[in-house]
């Protein structure tokens, strides 16, 4: 079972990561030709057909980030719900039990010495008590 | 003879006790409890900046019908308010979001995932300081203080038991003594190897668990930087692009929110995971028989740990701050 969690988690992941590959190669060209028409753009060169395609080139930049937006939710959420965040959780909280077991060991073994030095304290007094009555 | 078989029972005892003690994990296992705490608090920082993130995209693609839309979960029967028996009959409002992607691919966005994105992946943080916390518990136990200190007046009592019963008794003046110091010694080294044993044990158990988490942070890793690239640090990452003249004030502009949006980047979300399970095994390796010289760098993974933790704690405020709508 535990193994099965993992291969789950890691099929999201592989998932996930080969759609944004994906997305990035439509991505990349993209932001270059963004990048050379916003230098132009800054210095003044850019001509009007060129300030048309960085807007076009600005709304399908939008339109990638937007898919792979979605393809990081999805996986988000998948990887969040999956059984291995589960099956850590429970495995590190059943360590946690042990070592509270084996503080109230610790705890029961300085009760069992409090409670020793408590009788051995009140037959103290009993037999202080016995001996007065005796000598008297 | 009867008092040899018990110098003999004593000796062996003792041997089979010895060699268990805790004290000099203390430092160790209390630091590594620090970090784990440090760490968990980034991580649930980072969360609840993912779910502002998330919040404002949501908001923001549903203002327009080709990308997204806010409804009502069941929309039929919210708002027909009936006074429920209990409240798990309520008429529920769900208000949700529905994302649209290419294509017609929709994906729903519930209150959990705009409140708590990485909410299981924060329980496990959680998890790992509860368990490096009681694991410090174990260790600072002071079972063994209140013992010698039961003991002292246990022996204390005896003394006054023996004078009570006989007034004209006499005891060795060292007897009393010598004795409540060999039952604390013995008292004190089964404590001890009590708890040696409970750290040994959990510790090699936590091995697994803490390396599927190093997995899952890995794999989170990718998918927090993805989302908020393209959210709260969207326009630093496009800074240097929108920069439409060359002026000083939008350079400079555009040069903060690039270097902050290189610095999220590289924000070390996994590796502060990394150097906490590190500084674990190195634990582990000590208390399997090492002992100190597997500690050797165990001290500075963790000091990474505590910087990586501040590094991404600021990050998650700065991503804060720029989700914050500008008043002009």
């Amino acid at each position: 079972m535990p193994n099965d969690a993992m291969a789950e988690f890691q099929q999201i992941v592989q998932t996930r990561d080969t759609a944004l590959r994906q997305l990035q190669t439509v991505e990349k060209p993209l932001l270059a030709r963004i990048r050379t028409l916003s230098d132009k753009r800054r210095n003044g060169t850019i001509t009007p057909s060129e300030s048309s395609e960085l807007d076009t080139a600005n709304q399908g930049l939008e339109r990638v980030h937007h898919g792979m937006w979605i393809v990081g939710q999805i996986s988000l959420q998948a990887m969040n719900d999956s059984n291995l965040l589960r099956d850590i959780v429970s495995g590190l909280n059943g360590i946690s039990d042990g070592l509270n077991d084996a503080k109230q060991t610790l705890d029961r073994i300085a009760n069992v010495a409090n409670i020793t030095a408590q009788v051995t304290s009140a037959l103290v007094e009993l037999a202080q008590k016995v001996g007065s009555v005796l000598a008297a | 003879m009867r008092r040899l078989l018990c110098t003999c029972i004593g000796l062996l005892l003792a041997g089979s006790l010895a060699a268990c003690s805790t004290a000099q994990y203390a430092e160790p296992i209390k630091s590594f409890s620090d970090a784990a705490t440090q760490a968990s608090d980034a991580v649930a920082k980072m969360n609840t900046a993912l779910a502002d993130a998330t919040l404002e995209y949501a908001l923001r693609s549903a203002t327009d019908p080709k990308l997204g839309s806010l409804d009502v979960q069941t929309s039929d029967s919210c708002g027909a308010f009936v006074a429920p028996a209990k409240p798990e009959d309520a008429v529920r409002c769900r208000p949700e979001f529905t994302i649209i992607g290419e294509g017609g691919a929709k994906v729903t966005v519930t209150r959990e995932q705009y409140t708590n994105p990485m909410g299981n992946m924060v329980a496990v943080t959680a998890a790992i300081q509860k368990y490096a916390a009681n694991l410090a518990a174990v260790q600072a136990d002071n079972t063994a203080d209140e013992v010698n200190t039961s003991i002292d007046k246990i022996q204390a009592n005896l003394v006054a038991l023996v004078q009570a019963a006989d007034k004209n008794a006499t005891l060795p003046s060292d007897l009393p003594a010598a004795a409540g110091e060999g039952v604390k010694w013995i008292f004190g080294q089964y404590i001890e190897s009590v708890k040696f044993d409970a750290l040994k044990k959990a510790a090699n158990a936590a091995v697994d668990p803490l390396n599927k988490a190093k997995l899952a942070f890995s794999g989170f890793e990718t998918g927090v930087k993805g989302q908020l690239s393209l959210t709260a640090m969207r326009d630093s990452a496009r800074a240097m692009d929108e920069r439409r003249d060359n002026q000083v004030a939008t350079n400079r502009d555009a040069l903060e929110k690039a270097n902050a949006y290189d610095d999220f980047l590289t924000a070390p979300l996994s590796p502060m995971f990394d150097n906490l399970v590190a500084a674990h095994d190195k634990l582990v390796q000590a208390l399997n028989g090492s002992g100190n010289a597997s500690l050797k760098n165990f001290f500075t993974n963790l000091d990474q740990v505590k910087q990586q933790a501040e590094q991404i704690a600021k990050i998650a405020t700065d991503i804060a701050a720029a989700l914050k709508p500008k008043t002009t």
